[in-house]
Parts: C-alpha cells; sequence; structure tokens
C-alpha cells in the first residue's frame, strides 16, 4: 500500500497548504492556470491516454488467452512487452488489465466519495454527529486495512465486483477527514448564519450551500481515491485475491512470480508495474495540480 | 527541540530497536543446543521445500513434501535406484516360498534405531499390522492379502499371502515405512498420534528439530549402514521453506540453499543457464501429470461430461508450451513406462471444444438463460499453487472449457490444503501429479477400487464392473493374459474418461554444484535426490 | 498526565473493541455458512463440537458475539482450520518478525525523514526541495511488491549483497547474530522504506513551512536569533510532534505494506502468515491475524502518543 497520510493531506502536500474550499475562480482561468504547469498538462494526457486505453485498447488487442508458441520472449516489434511463460503477449494483458484497474478504481472511489462526503458533510453540520464521525473515521484510519481487506475478499470470493466493494467501502474516512474538514470552515462562514437565520432547513444548507463550495474537493478526492484503489486493487490481485476471469496488473506480476521467472522474464513484472506507477502518479499529480490551481495564493509558485 | 531532548528521543528510540530485537528471538541463544556453535565447522546441505510438514506420522502422510523428510528417516525393505529398479535396503533379499503364498524378507542386522534399539523383525511386523488394522495410507491396499505374518527370528519376516499376487514385495517392500514399535505402540491410538517431537528413526538422518514456517534440521546418523565408510560427510540437512519457487531458485542461485526439494519448473530452466556452479539432474518420471473427476458430483457421474471435458484439453500444447517440450502425452490411465502393459491401441480424446459442447448438448444440457455457457455445468477445478506447471495447465484448461460452454473456477491453494481437500472428497476436478506408481496392478487397484483400500480413489468412483475387472486381473497369474487383462482395464478407464492424463514430465533438479557432488538420484520427484541413501552419498567438492 | 494517559488507553481499546465487532459482524454477514469461521478445515468431529460448544454456534448471533468477545479476552482467537493449533499461538510465533520489520521501518522512517523534511522546508524552492516533493509524490504511486522484487532481483541476486529468504540464519550466535538479523531484515526494510519515506519528508516539510510562517518564529529571527538556530529550535519542536503522531496513524499502511513485503521476500512474519492462510482458506487464522495486527498497532499508536506527551513540554505542564 502506498503511505497516504492519514490526515489526507496528500492534495495540499505537494502545494504545501490544506486544500481549503476557498471561493472559486471561474472554471476558465483554473483549467489555463491548471493546464500552464508542465507536470498538469502532463498529468492529464497520461490519465486520458490510459483511459482510452481501459476504453479502446480491448478492441484492437485479442484478449490474452491459450497458449501461444514464442514463449518468454523478450519485448520485439511482433510482442511490445514480450511474451509470458504461456507464449502471452504481456502487452495485451497490459492493455486489458487496464480497463480492470480503471473500473475497479473508478466504482470503488464512487463508492467511497459517496459514503465519506455524506459522513464528513454531517460531522461539519451537525455538531453532535461530529464526535462519532471523528472517532470512527479515526479509527478506520489506524487499523491495518490491508490485511481486513484481505480476509473479507477471501470470504466473500474474488471478482472484479466483490474488490470494488472491499476497496470502495474501506476507502472512506480519508474522504470523510478532508470534506469535514473543509465543511467546517464553510460552515462557520457568515452566509451559512444568514441562510439559518432565513429559517433553511439543515438538508438545505448543507445541499445548496455547503456541498458546493466542497465539490472541488470532491474532485480532489476522486483523483486520490482512486490512485489508492489502483494499488489495493493491485496488491490483492498479488495476492491471490484478484477476478481470475479478468487480467489485473497485479495477476501479471503474481504470474510472473508463480511460475519462477521474475528474474529472467524482467518484462513480465515491469511493464505491469510502470502501469501502476504512472497511472498513480498521474493521478496523485492532477489531484494535487488541480487543487493548487484553485488557489490563487499559490499563483506566484 | 533542544539537543537534549534529541538525545532523550534517539534514546528511547534505540530502547525499542533494542527490545524488539531481543523480544524476535532471543537471537539464537538457547535453541538447538545440540548443533555445534559458530556453524563453520559441520557440513550442512540445506535444501528448499515449499510447505511445512502436514504429518509427521509416516504411516499416514500421503504428502510428497512430507514424505523427502520422513522417507530419510525410516527405513524401507527396498528402495528405488536409479534405474527405477527395486534394490535391497532394510531387507538384505526376499525370496517367494509355497508358490508365492509366502513372502519373505531377509533384513540385515546392522539398522539401529537412533536410541540404541537394534531394528527387528518385530517393528516390520509392528508396522505392517498397523497400517493393516487402521488402514492407513496407500500402503494398506498393498497388503490386502496378508492373512498373516511370521518373525521366526530377529531378521526374518514370512507374510503369508491368501493367493499369491506378483507385486507384493515390491509394492510392500518399496511403499511401507518401518517405524518403531516400542516408540510408537506407546502413542496407543496411532491414527492420532502426530509423532511431532523426540524423533526416532534408522534411516540415514534423524529429525532434531522442526521450526514451522521456517526450517526442519536433520542430522546424521551414524549408524545407517549404507553410509560411505567414516559416516556421511552431511553432518546436516536443513529443510528451509520457499513458499515460492521464485524465492528458492534465488536462494539457491545466491548460496541460501544448495538444493531445491522441488523440481524447477520448464519455464525458469533458462533462469538456471550461465550459472557455472548450478547443476541440473534430470531424473525419470514413475507418474503422471492428469485431471480427476469427482464422479460424486451429479454431473462429473455422466460418462458423456467426462469425455467432453476431455475434449477441452489441449495436451499437445500444454506439453510443447508450459512443459516447453520437456515431457510426453499419454492416453488411458497406464503410463507409457509400463510398455509392456500399456494399451498402445487407445485414441487420445481429440482436443475440440465445439465437439465437446455438441457432445454436452447431446447429453442433454443446454444454455436456457442465454448467458453463453450450458446450465449446471459449473464445477470448481482444485490444484497446487506450488507447481507452477499445472496452475498454468488449470488456467488454460479453464479458458478452453469456457469454450465449449462449460464453466471451471480454478482454486490453486496451498499444498497442504489442496491434499487434505482432495483426501476429503471437497472438489469436483482434481489436476494433479501422480508421483509414483510402481507397477500397473497396485495403481489400478488403489485408485480405482470402490473399497478405496489405498486412501488414493479420488474419483471416488464406485463401479462394479470396474471392481470384477479389477479383482479378476489381481489374482490372473498367467503373464500375458495378466497383460491383457491390464490392457483391457486401460482401455475401460480411457472410455469412461475417469481420468484426463496429461503428461509425463521430464523431472530437473537443481543443485549447487559448486558446493556438493555425489547425489544418487531415483526417479520421480517423490524421491529425487532427497532420499536418505542419496543424501548420505553427497560429499562437498574440494 | 494521568488523565491523557488514561483517555488515550480507553481510546486504544475502544478501536480494537470496533475492529473486533467489524469483523465479527461483517464476516457472518457475508454469504457462506457463519459456522465456517470456527469449525472446519481438517478437524476431527470432536474439535469441531468442542468448539461449537466453546462458541455457541447453535445460539443467536449476539450470543455468538459475547462468547467471542469473553473468549478473546482471554487471549483465545480460536483454532486454525488446517494447523490445528490455537491461532494466538501460531500469530504470536510469527509477531515479533513483523514487529521488528515495521518497527524498524517506522523509526528509520522517522530518522530519515526528519532531517529531509525540514532541510527541504529549510531551502524551499531549490534544488533540494523539488527532490523531496518529487520523490514525495512518487512514494504513493509506488507499489510494494514491485520495489520489492526490484530489490530481490538486483540488490540480491544479481549483486548477491543479501541473503534471500527467511529473518537469521539460526546457526550464527552472539554479534552474528545480530549481523545476520540485520542483513535478512535489509531488503524488506528497504522497500517499506522506500515507499514510507517520500510522503513522510513531504509532509514534514509542510508543517514545518506553516510553523515557520507563524509570528513567534518571525520574533524569534527578529529577536536576532540565527536562522539555523531558530529552524531547529523553534520551528521543529512544534512540527515535529504532529508529524511524530502522525506517523504513527501510518503505522496501518505500513503493516498492510509488510504484508506484501514478507511475502516478496519469504520473510517468516504475520504477513506471509496471512499469505498462507489465504491459500489454505483458514478464516480463523486470517481473522486472529487481523485482529492481532489491529491490537500491536493500537498499542504502537498509545505508545507513540505517550511519547510525544513526554518528548512536549506544552502537554505535560
Amino acid at each position: 500500500m502506498s503511505a497516504t497520510p492519514p490526515d489526507a493531506r496528500p492534495a495540499g502536500a505537494v502545494a504545501a497548504d490544506e486544500p481549503t474550499a476557498s471561493v472559486p475562480p471561474s472554471a476558465m482561468r483554473s483549467l489555463r492556470r491548471f493546464l500552464s504547469k508542465p507536470s498538469g498538462a502532463l498529468s492529464i494526457s497520461m490519465l486520458l491516454l490510459f483511459l482510452m486505453t481501459g476504453l479502446f485498447g480491448p478492441l484492437f488487442v485479442d484478449r490474452p488467452g491459450g497458449l501461444g508458441a514464442e514463449i518468454l520472449r523478450p519485448p520485439s516489434l511482433a510482442h511490445w512487452f514480450g511474451t509470458d511463460d504461456l507464449g502471452q503477449d504481456v502487452f495485451a494483458q497490459v492493455v486489458w488489465g487496464t480497463r480492470v484497474s480503471l473500473t475497479v478504481a473508478v466504482a470503488a472511489s464512487a463508492i467511497a466519495i459517496v459514503i465519506g462526503t455524506a459522513l464528513g458533510l454531517l460531522g461539519a453540520y451537525s455538531r453532535r454527529a461530529d464526535a462519532w464521525v471523528t472517532t470512527v473515521t479515526d479509527l478506520m484510519l489506524s487499523l491495518p486495512l490491508l490485511p481486513l481487506m484481505i480476509m473479507v475478499t477471501a470470504l466473500a470470493g474474488p471478482s472484479v465486483t466483490t474488490l470494488t466493494f472491499v476497496i470502495g467501502l474501506f476507502s472512506w474516512p480519508e474522504v470523510t477527514r478532508l470534506i469535514r474538514s473543509n465543511g467546517l470552515v464553510v460552515v462557520s462562514m457568515p452566509y451559512i448564519d444568514g441562510a439559518r437565520a432565513l429559517g433553511a432547513t439543515g438538508w438545505r444548507i448543507v445541499t445548496r450551500e455547503v456541498l458546493p463550495a466542497v465539490v472541488p474537493l470532491i474532485v480532489v478526492s476522486v483523483l486520490l481515491t482512486a490512485a489508492r484503489a489502483v494499488i489495493s486493487e493491485a496488491g490483492l490481485s498479488f495476492l491471490g485475491l484478484g477476478d481470475p476471469d479478468s487480467w489485473s496488473w497485479g495477476r501479471i506480476i503474481l504470474n510472473a512470480q508463480r511460475s519462477g521467472v521474475i528474474s529472467t522474464a524482467w518484462w513480465q513484472t515491469l511493464f505491469p508495474s510502470l502501469a501502476i506507477l504512472l497511472l498513480v502518479l498521474s493521478a496523485t499529480v492532477a489531484g494535487v495540480r488541480f487543487n493548487d490551481s484553485r488557489d490563487p495564493r499559490l499563483k506566484d509558485r | 527541540m533542544n539537543m537534549r531532548t534529541l538525545g532523550r528521543w534517539s534514546g528511547a528510540v534505540t530502547a525499542v530497536v533494542t527490545a524488539l530485537a531481543l523480544t524476535s528471538c532471543g537471537l539464537n541463544e538457547g535453541k538447538d543446543a545440540s548443533k555445534p556453535t559458530g556453524g563453520g565447522t559441520s557440513t550442512t546441505l540445506r535444501i528448499g521445500t515449499t510447505t511445512d510438514v502436514a504429518n509427521f506420522n509416516p504411516l499416514q502422510s500421503l504428502s510428497k513434501t512430507d514424505n523427502w523428510i520422513l522417507n530419510a528417516m525410516y527405513p524401507h525393505l527396498l528402495r528405488i535406484d536409479e534405474n527405477a529398479k527395486k534394490v535391497p535396503e532394510l531387507a538384505s533379499e526376499y525370496t517367494h516360498e509355497d508358490g508365492g503364498k509366502s513372502v519373505v524378507f531377509k533384513l540385515r542386522d546392522d539398522f539401529v534405531w537412533s536410541d540404541g534399539t537394534p531394528v527387528t523383525s518385530a517393528d516390520v511386523k509392528y508396522s505392517a499390522e498397523t497400517i493393516m488394522k487402521n488402514k492407513l495410507g496407500n500402503v494398506a491396499a498393498k497388503l490386502t492379502w496378508v492373512e498373516g505374518i511370521e518373525t521366526p527370528d530377529a531378521t526374518t519376516v514370512v507374510f503369508k499371502l491368501s493367493q499369491p499376487y506378483a507385486p507384493f514385495a515390491e509394492g510392500v517392500g518399496f511403499w511401507m515405512s518401518v517405524v518403531p514399535k516400542h516408540v510408537f505402540e506407546k502413542a496407543g491410538d496411532i491414527t492420532k498420534f502426530a509423532n511431532n517431537a523426540d524423533w526416532v528413526g534408522a534411516g540415514a538422518y534423524i529429525l532434531k528439530s522442526a521450526t514451522p514456517g521456517q526450517r526442519y534440521v536433520m542430522t546424521r546418523n551414524d549408524k545407517y549402514p549404507y553410509a560411505p565408510k567414516g559416516g556421511a560427510a552431511v553432518e546436516t540437512v536443513e529443510y528451509r521453506l520457499y513458499p515460492d519457487v521464485n524465492t528458492m531458485q534465488l536462494a539457491l542461485r545466491n548460496g541460501d540453499i544448495d538444493l531445491m526439494g522441488t523440481p524447477v519448473p520448464a519455464s525458469a530452466v533458462a533462469s538456471f543457464k550461465g550459472d557455472e556452479k548450478i547443476k541440473l539432474q534430470e531424473v525419470g518420471s514413475l507418474g503422471f501429470a492428469h485431471i480427476t473427476y469427482n464422479v460424486t458430483n451429479e454431473h462429473l457421474a455422466r460418462p458423456k461430461v467426462r469425455q467432453a471435458l476431455s475434449m477441452v484439453v489441449d495436451t499437445k500444447s500444454i506439453i510443447s508450451t508450459v512443459l516447453q517440450g520437456e515431457g510426453t502425452a499419454t492416453t488411458g490411465p497406464i503410463s507409457p513406462i509400463f510398455a509392456e502393459y500399456d494399451n498402445t491401441g487407445l485414441q487420445p480424446y481429440p482436443f475440440d471444444p465445439a465437439a465437446a459442447r455438441k457432445l454436452l448438448e447431446e447429453d442433454g444440457y443446454a444454455d436456457k438463460n442465454g448467458d453463453g455457457k450450458l446450465d449446471g455445468l459449473s464445477f470448481e477445478m482444485v490444484c497446487d499453487q506450488s507447481n507452477p506447471n499445472l496452475t498454468r495447465v488449470a488456467q488454460v484448461v479453464r479458458e478452453d472449457a469456457a469454450k465449449a460452454g462449460v464453466d471451471l473456477v480454478a482454486s490453486c491453494v496451498e499444498r497442504n490444503t489442496f491434499l487434505s481437500r482432495t483426501k476429503s472428497g471437497d472438489y469436483d476436478l482434481d489436476v494433479s501429479q501422480w508421483a509414483v506408481f510402481d507397477n500397473p496392478m497396485d495403481q489400478l487397484r488403489s485408485t480405482y477400487l470402490s473399497s478405496n483400500p489405498g486412501g488414493i480413489n479420488y474419483n471416488l468412483v464406485k463401479d462394479p464392473k470396474l471392481d470384477k475387472l479389477i479383482n479378476e486381473a489381481a489374482v490372473t497369474t498367467d503373464q500375458a493374459k495378466f497383460a491383457g487383462k491390464i490392457k483391457d482395464l486401460d482401455a475401460y478407464v480411457h472410455e469412461q474418461a475417469l481420468l484426463t492424463p496429461l503428461y509425463v514430465e521430464k523431472i530437473q533438479f537443481a543443485y549447487n554444484g559448486g558446493k556438493f557432488t555425489g547425489f544418487q538420484p531415483s526417479p520421480s520427484d517423490l524421491l529425487g535426490m532427497v532420499t536418505g541413501y542419496s543424501l548420505s552419498q553427497v560429499r562437498p567438492v574440494g | 498526565m494521568a488523565e491523557f494517559i488514561a483517555r488515550r488507553a480507553m481510546r486504544a481499546i475502544l478501536t480494537i473493541w470496533i475492529a473486533v465487532t467489524v469483523t465479527f459482524f461483517l464476516l457472518r454477514l457475508l454469504p457462506g455458512d457463519p459456522t465456517l469461521l470456527v469449525v472446519e478445515g481438517d478437524m476431527t468431529p470432536e474439535m469441531q463440537q468442542a468448539l461449537r460448544e466453546q462458541y455457541g454456534l447453535d445460539k443467536p448471533m449476539m450470543t455468538q458475539y459475547w462468547l467471542y468477545l469473553s473468549e478473546l479476552v482471554r487471549g483465545n482467537l480460536g483454532t486454525s482450520f488446517r494447523q490445528l493449533q490455537p491461532v494466538t499461538d501460531i500469530i504470536v510465533s510469527r509477531l515479533p518478525w513483523t514487529a521488528l520489520l515495521a518497527g524498524s521501518a517506522f523509526v528509520l522512517t522517522i530518522l530519515l525523514g526528519i532531517p529531509l523534511g525540514v532541510y527541504a522546508a529549510a531551502h524551499r524552492g531549490k534544488r533540494v526541495d523539488r527532490v523531496v516533493q518529487m520523490f514525495g509524490i512518487t512514494g504513493h504511486a509506488l507499489f510494494v511488491p514491485s520495489i520489492g522484487i526490484l530489490l530481490l532481483v538486483v540488490a540480491g541476486s544479481w549483486l548477491g549483497w543479501f541473503p534471500i529468504g527467511g529473518a537469521i540464519d539460526p546457526d550464527t550466535r552472539g554479534l552474528d547474530a545480530y549481523i545476520s538479523l540485520f542483513h535478512h531484515l535489509a531488503l524488506p526494510l528497504l522497500s517499506l522504506v522506500v515507499v514510507q519515506l517520500g510522503p513522510y519528508a513531504l509532509t514534514l516539510r509542510t508543517n514545518m513551512l506553516e510553523v515557520l510562517g507563524e509570528d513567534y518564529i518571525k520574533s524569534a529571527r527578529g529577536r536576532g536569533l540565527s536562522p539555523q538556530r531558530t529552524l531547529w529550535r523553534h520551528a521543529l519542536r512544534n512540527a515535529f510532534l504532529p508529524a511524530l503522531t502522525l506517523m504513527g496513524l501510518q503505522l496501518g499502511t505500513l503493516v498492510g505494506g509488510a504484508v506484501l513485503t514478507e511475502t516478496v521476500f519469504a520473510y517468516p512474519g504475520v504477513g506471509r502468515l496471512i499469505y498462507e492462510a489465504v491459500g489454505q482458506l483458514d478464516y480463523p487464522l486470517l481473522q486472529g491475524a487481523f485482529i492481532m495486527l489491529a491490537v500491536t498497532v493500537v498499542v504502537a499508536n498509545l505508545i507513540t502518543d505517550v511519547v510525544s506527551m513526554l518528548l512536549n513540554p506544552r502537554i505535560r505542564a
């Protein structure tokens, strides 16, 4: 598992600031600022490339399977990423694995975001609920979750659906923490008191006033949670808890490990590893850059 | 933070680290007191194994990895040499009397248990009777005809049989572990005797300590009669645990172990090329890899379903790819090793998933819910995850079965779990490997008799016709007729598709030839390089 | 002070209780036979019956829950399906290795992370700072098994600098034993630290920058204290403690990483035990391993809290 500071600070980490729910500048200006940095443009292009690969790659590349005649060949023009011990094309495995990694990442982060945002807003708005929300969130964050995920996945039976739910259901605390701390700032702003004085219900205040103010943060959260989900999915698949029907980057590495070729067929571990690195890195960088670009204070950096 | 605080902090850190280090293991102090300190003076041979010992009781264990350790510790009447011939071990010779109804083993008088008690005919009688009484392991099947065991003197054992059975002496001689009566008798119920400490053996090496998850240490038995003059050069044999074959290979290349107990998977042979100190030793195979069908499953009970499944197994490609050509195909249950008995007229099931689907549809299966799979045909296929070749086979068969509309779920689990599941019938299909069959009659009796005398009728088949054929063959004394009956059985099992043979594998072991030499390999991965006899002959290089 | 410790201890107990409760109900609500979690595998019928009675498996779930809790308090985590031994014994024999691995990674990350983070903060915008930033963000994207395999193949196999597999050469004595211990520990430790260090240093840098921007630091500078002195004496003190607590909270992920590292390096800790238990479908062992790891992490956190309190004069006063 990658090391994510548990106060969900990764976004702010590089920017040297907590993500803050300031009044958003115009979208166009944000986007321009976002793309003005090479890292922002690069990370977004990389994410798009992965997205395209996941969506359309399988249309052009045959599903890896069966037995090939060329076994354990190093990368060549015919097999860009080489072949494995069954003669299957590693490039095809990585392409098909992209789809699974992205599916799990997106779906799991959607689950985490919904739960995390709901709890975060609840904590920010209701003082009574807040004590509980904070306690439970802190407790979840301090537990070793990978062993728990392993156990639940093993019992529920490995499949893409299981992986998605398990990862999603254990990833919300980071989101809650981020949304709550920034929701608190919004809730204490004078215009919320104003809305309350005008007789707006709690539901209305939360959905109409607080939620929109934290939307940019949710975008950041989506990217960071998805990045973590990719790592989690790869980890579980590497431990043999992946979906046996679907290709996954973790499974490619596991296959290399099980057939005893990691020291010879370096291509079988290198390329899926690179795919994980690049996807997670670009999602993280994009999240960070997005956060920076909303913050006028960081203009000059 | 000032320097004082920093100092206090690093003090705390040091304390934590030290405490952790100390609690970890006491750093070896006080453990293995029997071993010389310093470690450099004795010759230790380190062997990689994949899983913990599941059962230390040699009368009960059916596991290959257990056998590596137990086989070196408990003597057998006969052993198998490098040419697959049975040669004397505890027995110096055996003879048939009374027209084959009495089998007389003459024992050597120089085998001694490690507690000083001599090995006598009483130990052999006790071992055989315990196995018969409790129907233990696959040896029980080989003892079926024994009516009585006599021990006229300390070095003579006479097995009285109800009828002549030619493979008896070799089967029992090779398979039966002889255990110390005076130790095992005290244990009470032998089926519950774990035998997991204070081992008493008479083989070349005796287990001294077992640290599950880490290692098993055996020390030389100075009284082992077959050791070269002056005693075996290797004083300590240490089995180290590497759950994954990759790490084991790296450990061998790195000099952390000297021999891989597990054969090198074909895909990994290349990783040893170019490494001068690593030597590969090829040994013959006495078994074969296969898929077994559990016929207590209502669908797998139907011959057509089994035949159809046999047609989704692409043995040719499996051999050329998974084994990289290092193996041969076989048809029917009798391996081509037994040339005299192998029915060469059998035609293998063709690899044809489409035809397999058609066959299933003829048998009444249909895809009514339109998911592309034939309804009801979903099976769990278990395999041993420490066998890379077979886990790959499982993956390939699974994909091809899907083309025929059959849903196979591959459960490749840890080795001991796999064994316990197959033993209890908790599976539908079983992808595995017979390690050793030393003669076809014993094989057929152990694997297909409904009474399951050997405990390895993994099909759980109860077929009166099959029983009749087997029992008739067993009492046939005329060699030509006997061979004919085995061939008929080969054909019957093949037609019934009780198993789908995969391949007879060329087995290769890798060891550090720069450090050790003199292994006396036997065929099969059950015996390979690690029999007590072989280990006792090993010498350090130079 | 006693009150502080008592409050933290209560919280630790609460965390463990929640961890146990969540696993208990989660696993029993999942499809499959709930009794499967206590009795199955290779057990004899007598053993199964004894456990059924001990855990009241025919009784309602709440009763089972209380029985489970009361057994747990006595240190009984059930019996392993496959090894047929008390789960507690099996785990206790492996736990020290994981504690050593994760503990060393924890300490090493702090010892390397602090200078790195402070230095980066002090030289904000310079090359060092950018390297730390890059390293910090890349750390999130590193996949532990990939790093592990890389180290294993390059440093272990190609260069042959480190032993492969195991945690110590059991035949060594005295000083040699310590050397062997650290020799075996090096690669698994390194693969954990590589992943943890960057993000940690980065967080510390962020905290430092915040602190450096505060008024009292400015006034300290104004009083004529040297920048070095201000940095180490005032700023680090205030940035360090939150960072320590933060690292404490990192322990959960650290232990998760250890599961993967131990698998790659055949290191005999609880992590590899979990991997083996997955292959053995040994649910009581899995459940026990999680609970024991959770307890370890929570206790380690408690210790971290107490240590920070002792180091922090403001809390102590």
